[in-house]
C-alpha cells in the first residue's frame, strides 16, 4: 500500500487514486510524423528509480496530479498538481527525472 | 382529457429501506450511534472558472451569507447554509430545502463567475451523531479520525466502505456523510449493520 500526497487534500491510501502513466512524456505537435506519435502513445521505459508519474485522485477531488515515486523503493519523492511547481522543484520546470 | 403532466415527487432512495428504531448493543440505555437521514436538502455544485474564484467567493456570499473557507478540505456554514469542499475551485453548496437555492445562486454566481449544476437529486445525506463516530467511520476509510486530525468543519471527500463520501465533520461526535444516491441502500445497510456492537438508535429523517 502506498500513501500519496494529493497537492489539495493530502496524504492519503493509495486506494483512492487511479494510475495515469508516465507524466515525463511530452505530446507531439499535432503536424508531427507518425512514428513520432506512435512513440508517445504506446512506447514507454520502465524505470528503476525516481519517476514522475500521473495519478487521479478520483475519489476525493477528482483532479490528476503528479507523484514523483522511486519504483525500487516506492519512496515518495515529490507531488504536484498536473501542470505547475512540483514540491520538489518550485519554479515548476518540472520533469527533470525519468 | 386525462391530466398527462408529470407528477414530481420529491422521494428519498432510502423511501421504503429504513428501519427506525433502536438496534445492537445499547449498554446503559445510550447508544453509541445515532443515525438520522437529513432531508429534503437543496444541493448545488458550484464550479468556478480558475480566474474567478475570487469574484465567484463574493458572489456565494452575498447570496448565502458565507464565503467558501479559505482553506481546501474545509467547510463554511452560516444559518442553514453549508458550504462544502469538494476540489480545487468547487464546492457544494448545501441547505434544508426551502427558497429555490438554484435560482438564488444563479442570480448572483453568474455564468461568466462558474457552471451551477443542481444536485439535490442525486445525494443522500446521514448524520451520525454518538460517542462511537469516528469509531464507525474508521471501519471504512483509511483517513485518520482521531479528535486532533478530523476536527469540525473538515469536509473530506474519500472512500468509505468503497463508496466515494464527502464526510463533513460538525463537531467531536457528529458527522455528516453525502454520497449518490444510486449507493444509498448499500452505504445505509452498511452504516446501521457496522452501528451494531455500539448500539444504534435510527431516527425518522429530519
Ligand atoms: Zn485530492
Amino acid at each position: 500500500m502506498l500513501r500519496l500526497t494529493c497537492p489539495h487534500c493530502g496524504p492519503r491510501d493509495q486506494v483512492e487514486f487511479n494510475y495515469g502513466g508516465d507524466a515525463t512524456v511530452a505530446v507531439p505537435d499535432l503536424a508531427a510524423d507518425e512514428q513520432t506519435w506512435f512513440d508517445a502513445v504506446y512506447i514507454r521505459e520502465n524505470p528503476r528509480g525516481p519517476h514522475t508519474e500521473f495519478w487521479q485522485h478520483v475519489a476525493g477531488c477528482r483532479q490528476w496530479i503528479r507523484i514523483k515515486r522511486n519504483t525500487q523503493t516506492h519512496e515518495i519523492l515529490a507531488y504536484g498538481a498536473a501542470t505547475g511547481p512540483m514540491s520538489d522543484d518550485p519554479t515548476g520546470n518540472g520533469g527533470t527525472d525519468k | 382529457m386525462p391530466d398527462t403532466a408529470p407528477k414530481i415527487i420529491r422521494r428519498s432512495a432510502l423511501d421504503g429501506h429504513r428501519h427506525v428504531g433502536d438496534f445492537g448493543t445499547i449498554k446503559g440505555g445510550v447508544p453509541g450511534i445515532v443515525i438520522q437521514e437529513r432531508r429534503a436538502l437543496s444541493i448545488v455544485h458550484l464550479d468556478a472558472w480558475a480566474d474567478q474564484v475570487v469574484a465567484c467567493g463574493k458572489a456565494i456570499e452575498k447570496a448565502c451569507g458565507t464565503a467558501p473557507a479559505a482553506d481546501p478540505v474545509k467547510a463554511s456554514e452560516k444559518n442553514d447554509t453549508t458550504v462544502l469542499w469538494v476540489g480545487p475551485n468547487r464546492w457544494l453548496i448545501v441547505e434544508p430545502e426551502s427558497r429555490d437555492l438554484f435560482a438564488t445562486l444563479s442570480a448572483d454566481v453568474t455564468d461568466d463567475l462558474a457552471t451551477l449544476t443542481d444536485q439535490g437529486h442525486s445525494r443522500v445525506c446521514w448524520r451520525i451523531t454518538g460517542p462511537n463516530m469516528r469509531d464507525l467511520l474508521a471501519k471504512g476509510s483509511t483517513i485518520d479520525f482521531d479528535q486532533s486530525q478530523f476536527i469540525p468543519g473538515d469536509c473530506v471527500g474519500t472512500l468509505l466502505s468503497h463508496f466515494t463520501t464527502v464526510l463533513h465533520c460538525r463537531g467531536d461526535d457528529t458527522v455528516d456523510i453525502y454520497a449518490a444516491r444510486s449507493f444509498a441502500v448499500d452505504l445505509d445497510h452498511w452504516l446501521t449493520s457496522s452501528s451494531l456492537e455500539y448500539g444504534l438508535w435510527v431516527l425518522e429523517p429530519a
